[in-house]
């Protein structure tokens, strides 16, 4: 027996929201197997400092220190805005943490995945039994009541801890909240069992009967912290910590996929607007579009694929409800950026939309090449490109906590190049079919540029944020 | 040393005078001077104003850009006064460019909007930042998030720049910009260049006094927070 390793450090961490200082120059380390309690008044910080520690605040001063695999230790956050996810984490943030279309099981297995264990279905089940949640496995989290998306949200967190072999770090925001008394004896269990197989338990909590549990508690009282207790003796030295899951970032593009997948709502929101665009097109007539010539024709041709890219994506919202993108955020860190302005693109809309407009307008009936048709699926895909720009710069604006009371639109202007690059390669593609030239006067010059163009955009506005 | 605030209101006196009576010899004497020059010439006086907001609004992007990268490598004060004067500067200037450019172009070359322009699309690319980030921080809780998230929209703003002048000049190749009717003589009348000037120094002393003003009042507005912030405290504890 030896005394515990600290698996998180924090030195002279300094938290403002606002003008107003939260947490001021703290030093504190949270060991492996112990128990830690944040306790304090409402409103002095414990779920700040707790969220801190997972990497979801910046510090304004100080940094945060967490384990590697081999024992040492790595920057987890730090007030040059350096932030990774902490590795072992699973965390229960104080809301759902989920969005309200995902279903009871397939958030646990997915929590499990994202958080480095794979568990078996009939473990499982085993556990929902107990918690008295396996009649509503099947369910979307929206039709449960308060108190077992309370259940959810916190087995989300503990499973992965308890099922895993190597231990890790738990964090829970006010985890008996709502809870039955049932519950709660099973969650004190729950807590003491994770410590007995070496896990670190991190806890913001009202709750006395929680803090009796603890080994150490953490007072926070006007900005500063007093700790009581003193940390357990561990056997557990150099034994394996939890690896965090290489493919969360997979794990968070099926998550996407399946909600829309449930809940269509971002394919309709960039639907309506581009086939309303197209019906009007479509009214003006073949006619009219062909005396302009055939670059208004392919201007025409590629504007509802346009429009459909520019939607602001529904992932956003998604993320924004329950705080379900600060959960993803603490266990992806900064690769959830990139990874969110990728799945909340417009993958499937651009090519047939185009199609459509094409028959609607009856481009066919133009003065254009006959093989035409068979090659606007090119600049349409590169759609994709611009699309996937667009989501980051929507992302980028959907850092403020008031989403919707600022424009994102006003930063997309730009997108108008690689689009009217796209219209021009359109119209060469009209006027003389498609080549396998590469140059500026080319198609295939015209449509690779654009995309290098998104792809600058992208870049800037995803890899910029610090968070 | 005079007080800031009173050496920025001089600043900004002397330079409304020195714009108006630019504007004012633009209006009454130039027109008259090489009107071969101009397809429009009549419309061309806007260009007096034009120009010198260009200039001026170009500085306000440069402060709204170190104070961007300021704040996003040190988080200090000084830096986020520089992010609420360039934005605030920015877009006021900067709305004087995008205004009064379609107004020229539209008599000069016959269409309002050039996309093939990188001067203008720049310009408006970064007037629609600023504009952006005075709204988000009207709107938006004033913390580090907040303004961590704003200063990286400067800095994408600013990333633009360079992506903008790629994209417009590889437009242009195939869309030739609108090109200015050239007079014989090259380079400008001796008239047209000391008016401009004359625009140039007042607009930059309109600039720089509105700087110091506005550093000043940002200033003043956090130490008012702060004493704000107390009362708070004062009231929560009776």
């Amino acid at each position: 027996m030896h005394v515990a390793r600290a698996l998180i450090r924090m030195v002279g961490g300094t938290v403002r929201r606002g003008s107003k200082t939260i947490l001021r120059e703290l030093d504190l380390r949270i060991h492996e197997s112990e128990v830690v309690c944040i306790v304090g008044d409402n409103g002095s910080g414990k779920s700040t400092l707790l969220e801190t520690l997972a990497g979801l605040h910046p510090l304004r001063e100080g940094e945060i220190m967490g384990p590697t695999l081999d024992g040492n230790e790595i920057v987890v956050a730090d007030s040059e805005g350096r932030r990774s996810p902490l590795p072992g984490l699973s965390i229960a943030l104080q809301s759902d943490g989920a969005c309200l279309d995902e279903t009871v099981i397939g958030r646990l297995k997915m929590a499990s995945l994202v958080a480095g264990t794979e568990i078996k279905e009939e473990d499982l089940k085993q556990i929902m039994a107990e918690w008295s949640i396996h009649h509503r496995s099947g369910d979307r989290l929206a039709t449960l009541s308060n108190g077992l998306r309370r259940r959810v949200s916190v087995l989300s967190a503990l499973i992965p801890a308890l099922k895993s072999e190597n231990h890790g770090i738990v964090m829970l925001d006010e985890p008996s909240e709502g809870m039955d008394e049932a519950s709660q004896q099973l969650l004190r269990s729950a807590i003491q069992n994770l410590r007995s197989l070496g896990n670190s338990v991190v806890i913001a909590t009202h709750d006395q009967s929680l803090v009796n549990v603890a080994d150490r508690v953490i007072r926070i009282q006007d900005q500063t912290i007093s700790v009581t207790g003193e940390p357990s003796e561990s056997d557990f030295g150099g034994s394996l910590f939890r690896r965090h899951n290489n493919d969360a970032v997979s794990e968070f593009c099926r998550w996407g996929v399946s909600l829309e997948w449930k809940n269509p709502i971002d394919t309709i929101h960039r639907l309506v607007p581009s086939i309303i665009a197209i019906l009007l097109i479509g009214s003006v007539g073949a006619d009219f579009i062909a005396t302009d010539g055939l670059f208004s024709a392919s201007f025409y041709l590629l504007l509802p694929a346009f429009i459909s890219a520019m939607v602001r994506p529904a992932l956003i919202d998604r993320l924004n409800e329950g705080r379900s993108g600060d959960w993803w955020r603490a266990h992806m860190g900064r690769s959830m950026r990139p990874a969110a302005s990728v799945v909340g693109s417009s993958w499937l809309l651009p090519l047939p939309l185009t199609y459509f407009a094409f028959i609607i307008i009856s481009i066919g009936s133009l003065d254009a090449d006959p093989n035409a048709k068979f090659w606007i699926w090119l600049p349409a895909l590169a759609i994709i490109d611009i699309s996937v720009a667009a989501t980051g710069i929507h992302l980028l604006v959907a850092g403020l906590r008031r989403r919707g009371a600022v424009a994102a639109s006003l930063m997309m202007a730009v997108m108008v190049w690689p689009f009217l690059m796209l219209v021009d390669a359109t119209s060469l593609i009209l006027q003389d079919g498609m080549s396998a030239k590469l140059g500026f006067d080319t198609p295939l010059g015209l449509i690779i540029t654009s995309s290098i163009i998104s792809v600058c955009i992208w870049a800037s506005s995803v890899l910029i944020p610090s968070d | 040393m005079r007080h800031p605030r009173s050496m920025a209101i001089a600043s900004i006196a002397l330079g409304s005078i020195g714009v108006i009576i630019s504007a004012g010899l633009g209006i009454f004497l130039a027109p008259d001077v090489n009107p071969s020059q101009w397809r429009a010439p009549e419309a061309y006086r806007i260009i007096f104003l034009h120009v010198p907001f260009a200039w001026t609004s170009f500085l306000a992007f440069i402060v709204l850009f170190l104070g961007s990268l300021g704040w996003y490598l040190r988080r200090s004060e000084s830096s986020w006064r520089l992010v609420q004067t360039g934005s605030d500067l920015g877009l006021l200037f900067g709305f004087g460019v995008i205004t009064s450019g379609p107004i020229w172009g539209m008599a000069e070359w016959g269409v309002p909007w050039d996309w093939a322009d990188l001067r203008l699309n720049t310009f408006a690319l970064l007037t629609a930042v600023a504009l952006f980030i005075v709204m988000a921080r009207r709107s938006q809780f004033d913390d580090d998030t907040t303004r961590d998230t704003i200063a990286s929209v400067g800095l994408f703003g600013f990333m633009l720049v360079p992506i903008t002048a790629v994209a417009t000049t590889l437009y242009q190749k195939r869309h030739p910009g609108i090109v200015i009717v050239e007079s014989e003589n090259s380079g400008l009348d001796p008239v047209i260049r000391t008016i401009l000037l004359s625009g140039f120094i007042s607009m930059t002393f309109l600039f720089i006094g509105f700087v110091m003003l506005s550093n000043h009042l940002y200033a003043k507005e956090a130490d008012l927070e702060k004493e704000l912030k107390k009362f708070d405290l004062a009231e929560e504890v009776s």
